[in-house]
């Protein structure tokens, strides 16, 4: 597979519109490939960027992260490996260890993502951040327009009145 | 020798001591360059002619739309349209405000005589009570839909406001993008310009008069381009300004900085209320909070959790009969506890 078509693999596996086979291929590839880890790290950048307070989207990935390494077979190992140079991480290693080492793999990719979302996640426990209230499994080209909480139109009217007077220059109607 | 040294010392000690005074002085004269700059933004915004594409930023949503504004000697009006979703006009006079809505055949009209913010300037209020709530700091250019621009960072005096950083054009002193940042420096919504290009006199005449018709501006830019629709309903969003202003009871430690700029009402359909809402609007020159009181015989509060969307917060609560909504460009921690000091009494 050519490394441009991994790159594409990898974004549309993060905005969920991957088919489960090549799905299922692309963890390894990313703990293997430090070129993969780089775009991974860095399209992740630019939506942390583009939204402060996605949580749900980044949470949703770090899960998928986790469940592939869990849940791939371990018969696909040989039962007697030998090592071979430029093989994968996993080459080599046996069942037991390889557990372990995904145990710990999907441990820390958790914890990054933990401190990473602390903070938005401590935000969360008294205010509601509107753009995050999406549900998961809307990926961002089906997301709806209109953020749950503009559907009351008593509140548009007021956010209508207040826009009047402030940076937004465009209507909170029909968003 | 000792006369020397004592001689020595008495002149540095003059000298410090005339240092010091000087510098006092200047820190006590206002910032008079600032508030030129300032001023020159705000005139900019409400003088220049231009048109160009913006994108407007609240979290992660993102919006796309195209502005128009065309003021010479005979009028000034200033028309946004969404380039996505749902199709939807503005156009913007002095004196009015009108949201066209065509999938729902519903035009808007708000004729409320409030101190509008002319787009892109950013703020409402005067330079001198900006740069008593905010530090102004001029930063490095950079360039902006093509434009070259410098940057202008406004840091709050106080912790209770977002930081805001704008990209001003060096040229004309026109706001060309916009960020209110949390106090981590995070980007809560930002305001654009992808596109931009300024109108001659003569594009700018020619549009508004609508005999307009080159390449890149369309026939009647001021007029709504949703003349087909047919049976439109009109609703009325407008209030009246109450002069004299009644007062709003709060604790004012708890929203430094911020003035009572206006205070409008629209009247109630029955003989039950005094009104059916009133508008309390609050202003540090950047920063507008509004504090909306509503009659409780409309159906419940509005959000009575505090909720944030891009920089703006909003909080509901009940006193006295009343469902009193706060709405403000300002930090979560703040509308709460200058929304938990309101006081309201039902006149008798």
């Amino acid at each position: 597979m050519s490394d441009q078509q991994s790159k594409e693999n990898l974004s549309a596996w993060i905005d969920g519109e991957l088919d489960h086979a090549r799905a299922s291929a692309l963890p390894n590839q990313i703990l293997e490939s430090a070129e993969m880890r780089q775009s991974w790290s860095e399209w992740h950048l630019v939506g942390d960027l583009m939204r402060s307070t996605g949580v749900a989207r980044r949470s949703t990935l770090t899960r998928r992260i986790v469940e592939q390494i869990e849940a791939e077979p371990l018969h696909h190992f040989p039962k007697n490996p030998q090592p071979r140079y430029g093989a994968g991480l996993w080459s080599g290693i046996s069942g037991r260890t390889r557990l372990i080492y995904g145990s710990a793999v999907a441990a820390a990719v958790a914890f990054v993502a933990f401190v990473a979302l602390a903070p938005q996640m401590h935000e969360h426990g008294f205010v509601e951040v509107l753009a995050s209230a999406i549900p998961e499994s809307v990926t961002l080209s089906q997301r709806p327009a209109p953020p749950v909480l503009l559907e009351d139109p008593r509140l548009r009217e007021l956010l209508e009145a207040h826009g009047s007077m402030s940076i937004r220059p465009v209507s909170a109607e029909v968003r | 020798m000792i006369r020397c040294c004592a001689r020595l010392i008495l002149i540095l000690s003059v000298g410090v001591t005339a240092g010091l005074l000087s510098q006092r002085v200047t820190a006590q004269q206002p910032d008079r360059s600032s508030e030129a700059f300032l001023a020159r933004m705000q005139s900019a915004a409400r003088a220049l002619s231009f048109s160009g594409t913006f994108v407007h930023q609240q979290d992660s949503i993102l919006h796309t739309s195209r502005i128009t504004q065309i003021i010479d000697a005979k009028q000034s009006v200033t028309k946004v349209q969404a380039l996505e979703g749902h199709l939807q006009e503005i156009i913007k006079t002095p004196h009015e405000m009108r949201i066209y809505l065509p999938e729902r055949q519903v035009v808007k009209i708000d004729q409320t005589s409030y101190p509008r913010a002319a787009f892109p300037a950013v703020f409402v209020g005067a330079p001198e009570q900006i740069l008593k709530n905010y530090e102004v700091v001029q930063g490095g250019s950079m360039r902006i839909a093509d434009i070259d621009a410098v940057e202008v960072f406004f840091k709050p005096r106080q912790e209770s406001r977002w930081p805001v950083r704008a990209w001003v054009d060096k040229k004309t002193s026109l706001v060309v993008k916009c960020q209110k940042l949390d106090a981590q420096g995070a980007v809560l919504e930002q305001i654009a310009f992808t596109q931009f290009s300024l109108l001659s006199k003569t594009d700018a005449t020619s549009m508004g008069s609508g005999t307009a018709n080159t390449n890149s501006l369309p026939l009647g830019v001021l007029t709504s381009s949703f003349t087909g629709v047919k049976d439109w309903t009109v609703r009325d969003a407008s209030m009246v300004a109450l002069a004299p202003a009644p007062s709003l009871k709060y604790r004012p430690e708890t929203l430094k900085g911020f003035e009572v700029v206006g205070v409008y009402q629209r009247a109630a359909k029955s003989d039950a209320a005094p009104f059916s809402i009133r508008r309390y609007v609050l202003s540090d020159g950047i920063a507008t909070v509004s504090v909306f009181v509503q009659s409780r015989s409309v159906a419940g509060p509005l959000t009575e959790r505090v909720r944030r969307n891009g920089a703006l917060t909003m909080l509901s609560r009940e006193i006295q009969e009343a469902w009193v909504t706060v709405m403000g460009d300002i930090p979560p921690e703040t509308l709460r506890q200058f929304a938990q000091t309101i006081e309201w009494k039902r006149s008798p």
